[in-house]
């Protein structure tokens, strides 16, 4: 293997990581609601959005404007589960998915409404200079993204398994009515599961701010992406979309290093389907197990 | 304790639960009897806020608890130990036991509760770190029992405890809720072995087709040549 090869390798992972984040957030969503969350790559774009504003208006850096956004972006998704989606849990499956798309395309036409459909670039000062070591080339901005995924997750894990709220959302994603027999408020706790899927996604979207141009509709390509990483996870097993994250991340980048960047898609979406022929439930999906 | 008036319950646009009216008193341990389909898990749920209550009122400890959410049924203290135990399967044994502790009144009493909880069941603590899933239905039953005490009950309802158990697990069970009982919990249990439960229990009634068929003491069932001759196959 070249250097090349090597740094388009690690520029996979750096960005597998943020794909993970986000994808982490869509299967987590799905664990606990049972929904699958079409509104997920719009509610990435608002992420960028929320640190592009907040980091261009009040001229501060991006990644100070993460926690912010962090909060912005877990009241919104509270609130999209606590007002219409709750009221669809039991709906049949092409409900919940025209309801999700129809917040998706609430969100896009909002962001088009406030920032205009024209691309917008943040500049972080002393961006352009890159970390270099040994040949590899390190994109500072990628590389406080993967660190910051790192902590992010981090939390996020500590949160779901270490505290009481966290097993209160495995509780009730495991047995709602257990959940409900013991006192927990399962309506409140969903709708956080929905909050901290937010959170993921939307800390994903902003450290991509300072790496692309943003664009209202761009949240679409990051949807489709993230769909694909979780059902390759298997869809509600966390660290399965973590895993799944970093490997399409890599292969969308040796991919463009190999077959030139028009191959990527295409190779990404090909693996998808030859590894749901072989197994339906996903790489590290568990084999149908009956739920009560 | 609890006060049932005229209890109307719908399932879907079925009425299940046709106007009963039943009460646990402080102390006490309380027989639901019926055969299956008769309605007991309908009339258990409601009470546990998640039926879906037409008409009649519930009452606990003077609170009215007929349109109460289960979090605050449970808050209040009363609890239940569903049909079917209804563990997290993916989570430990510890786990679904501390779930168990979720109310404020509950996590205050955490420690002495999990104590306790050790006390009964000793195989529990070996079973710790163990998915409650991977469990054997009786191990299962004692984790769901764990949890229910975990939530600090003032007054237990248990669905059918022993239900595909052996009988050696089933009198363990028996055991568990009789030594429940004595530590000051009121208890109202729906069992299928009637002769068993009509033997520690100071009252019961038969539930038929959504309403109370029979009520009266114990041991006046044990006798009544209807309960012999349906229930206890004499
Ligand atoms: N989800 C349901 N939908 C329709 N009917 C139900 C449902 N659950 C229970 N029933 C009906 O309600 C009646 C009472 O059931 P249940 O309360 O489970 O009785 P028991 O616990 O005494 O066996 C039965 O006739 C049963 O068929
Ligand atoms: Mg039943």
């Amino acid at each position: 293997m070249n250097i090349q090869a090597l740094q388009s390798l690690l520029d996979g992972i750096l960005m597998g990581g943020v794909y993970a984040l986000a994808a982490l957030g869509l299967s987590l969503i799905f664990g606990v609601l049972k929904i699958t969350n079409f509104a997920h790559g719009a509610m990435m774009t608002v992420g960028m959005y929320v640190v592009y504003a907040l980091a261009s208006g009040m001229g501060i850096s991006p990644y100070l404007a993460l926690p912010a956004a962090m909060v912005l972006m877990f009241l919104m998704g509270f609130l999209i589960q606590r007002f219409p989606i709750h009221y669809i849990e039991k709906a049949p499956a092409h409900n919940q998915l025209l309801l999700t798309l129809g917040v998706a395309y609430i969100l896009e036409n909002t962001l088009l409404l406030v920032f205009t459909p024209n691309y917008q670039t943040l500049t972080v000062s002393g961006f352009d200079k890159a970390l270099r070591v040994g040949g590899l080339t390190f994109a500072p901005a990628k590389l406080i993204a993967f660190c910051v995924v790192i902590v992010v997750t981090g939390c996020v894990y500590f949160l779901l398994y270490r505290t009481h709220t966290g097993n209160s959302i495995r509780a009730s994603a495991q047995n709602d009515t257990g959940a409900r027999l013991m006192g927990i408020n399962v309506r409140n706790i969903r709708a956080a599961a929905f909050g901290i899927g937010a959170v993921c996604t939307g800390i994903a979207g902003g450290l991509l701010t300072p790496i692309m141009s943003i664009y209202p509709t761009l949240g679409e390509s990051f949807q489709l992406k993230c769909f694909v990483i979780a059902v390759l996870g298997g869809m509600g097993n966390l660290w399965g979309a973590l895993i799944s994250g970093l490997i399409i991340g890599v292969i969308e980048s040796l991919s463009g290093y190999y077959l030139g960047g028009s191959w990527s898609d295409m190779l990404i979406y090909g693996v998808f389907i030859l590894i749901l022929f072989v197994r339906p439930t996903g790489l590290f999906g568990k084999v149908n197990r009956r739920e009560n | 304790m609890l006060k049932i008036t005229d209890l109307h319950v719908d399932i879907g646009n079925l009425k299940i639960i046709q106007g009963i009216s039943m009460e646990v008193r402080g102390g006490e341990m309380v027989s639901l009897m019926g055969a299956n389909g008769a309605g007991k898990t309908t009339l258990m749920r409601a009470i546990s806020g998640l039926g879906h209550i037409t008409g009649g009122r519930v009452t606990f400890l003077d609170q009215d608890i007929t349109h109460a959410t289960s979090e605050q049924i449970v808050e209040a203290g009363l609890i239940q130990i569903p049909e079917g135990r209804q563990l997290f399967p993916l989570m430990t044994v510890r786990e679904n036991l501390e779930i168990g502790a979720h109310t404020k009144r509950a996590r205050a009493r955490m420690k002495e509760n999990l104590d306790y909880v050790y006390t009964l069941f000793p195989e529990l603590k070996e079973m710790n770190a163990q998915a409650a899933g991977n469990l054997s239905g009786g191990q299962q039953q004692m984790v769901a029992i764990g949890r229910g005490i975990m939530a600090d009950p003032k007054l237990l309802i248990l669905d059918e405890p022993s239900i595909g158990l052996s009988p050696i697990m089933t009198q363990k069970v028996l055991q568990a809720v009789i030594d429940i009982h004595i530590r000051g919990v009121s208890v109202l249990i729906a069992e299928q072995n009637i002769r068993d439960v009509l033997k520690i229990a100071h009252r019961a009634y038969v539930l038929e087709q959504g309403v109370i068929r029979i009520s009266g003491s114990a041991r006046e069932m044990l006798t009544n040549s209807e309960i012999k001759r349906m229930y206890l196959g004499l």
